[in-house]
């Protein structure tokens, strides 16, 4: 019993490898899926990265102009929270992705509402939400010499 | 065509070569690869071509998103001596109360110190060149500035490396430019001593 049916199954095989019936299948999976599936995945990632990307650097620039129309450095830093949170809601972030941006002000004078003072804006969005890449987007901008 | 000529020969002479070859020919088994592979080189010149022009879209946007802020850095350097001539008196009062008032001649800019503020920003900007312009941008300069005393056209241009380099395009960098124009505005109201009261 046992050595017919490892006859068979050497017979079966045999007969498997003369036959070409499924060999276009067998080429396509074994080359196609290691060769493409990387592609798409990087495609994937690409367009996720170059979206936020692009997302960054509105809310940047639209923050800084809240903030420099603004009255004072509160006023101004809730604006700017105000201004990621609706623009990011309405660009198409999620609301993990909002809270993962981290934002940085530099200004060259203290308090930074002062005619001249020059502001810069950095956003950065936390690794973890945009595929292990971190996303920055900055901005500059002055404060009119006849500001109040 | 001496290679040819000789296969042809061979074959010729030897028919069990040549049914073995006409055997292979008509072989079908390896002729997927060959279309994966060839899809495969297309597919990935596109995805670095693709990869390239996103690259050029952020750089341009980050590109006119600074142009636009050192055009309203220029923009805030008033010509005061024009700006404060022909001010409002009894007698404009009275042309405006029949109609017939001066129109409103726009706020004026001081071209010259427009100018050195748009350096200055510029100067600002090349220090941070990295995350304000983009990454693998060089040589930001100023392409044009046009001022005609009420309004102001500021123009940069910057050269982006791409990031892939393909071969049969032979483009390494492109130049990009981008300008934005800016003017002022009155804010109308009501005024008392600097202070708005409406």
């Amino acid at each position: 019993m046992k050595r017919f049916t490892l006859k068979r199954l050497l017979w079966l095989a045999k007969n498997a490898m003369q036959r070409e019936e499924g060999s276009a299948s067998v080429e396509f999976v074994v080359l196609a899926l290691p060769l493409f599936i990387p592609i798409f995945i990087f495609l994937g990632q690409f367009s996720v990265v170059s979206s936020h990307e692009m997302v960054l650097q509105t809310l940047a620039r639209e923050s800084l102009r809240s903030y420099i129309e603004s009255s004072n450095d509160q006023t101004g830093e809730a604006l700017i929270r105000e201004v990621i949170e609706v623009g990011g809601k309405n660009l198409g972030l999620s609301q993990q992705e909002i809270a993962a941006i981290d934002v940085e002000m530099k200004c060259s004078k203290s308090p930074c509402h002062q005619p001249n003072g020059r502001v810069r804006i950095t956003l950065t969005m936390d690794p973890s939400v945009s595929h292990g890449r971190t996303i920055e987007a900055a901005a500059q901008e002055y404060f009119s010499p006849w500001s109040q | 065509m001496k290679g040819v000529r000789a296969v042809r020969n061979i074959l010729r002479t030897n028919p069990a070569a040549l049914r073995k070859v006409s055997l292979k020919l008509e072989d079908e088994r390896g002729s997927i690869s060959i279309l994966i592979i060839a899809l495969f080189l297309i597919t990935i010149s596109l995805v670095m071509i693709t990869a390239n022009i996103a690259t050029i879209t952020l750089a341009k946007r980050t590109l006119t998103q600074s142009a636009e802020s050192a055009a309203q850095r220029g923009a805030h350097f008033l010509d005061e001596d024009v700006y404060y001539s022909g001010k409002f008196n009894v007698i404009t009062m009275a042309q405006n109360l029949f109609g017939q008032g001066p129109e409103d001649p726009g706020v004026p800019i001081d071209c010259q110190k427009a100018q050195v503020g748009i350096a200055e920003a510029l100067s600002d900007l090349s220090k941070e060149s990295k995350l304000l312009i983009d990454k693998g941008a060089r040589n930001l300069e100023v392409a044009e500035i046009a001022c005609d005393g009420r309004g102001l056209r500021v123009a940069l241009k910057v050269e982006v490396d791409l990031p892939f380099q393909l071969p049969f395009l032979n483009l390494r960098s492109v130049t990009l430019i981008s300008s934005a124009t800016t003017y002022n505005q009155r804010n109308n109201g009501l005024y008392l001593f600097g202070f708005r009261v409406s």
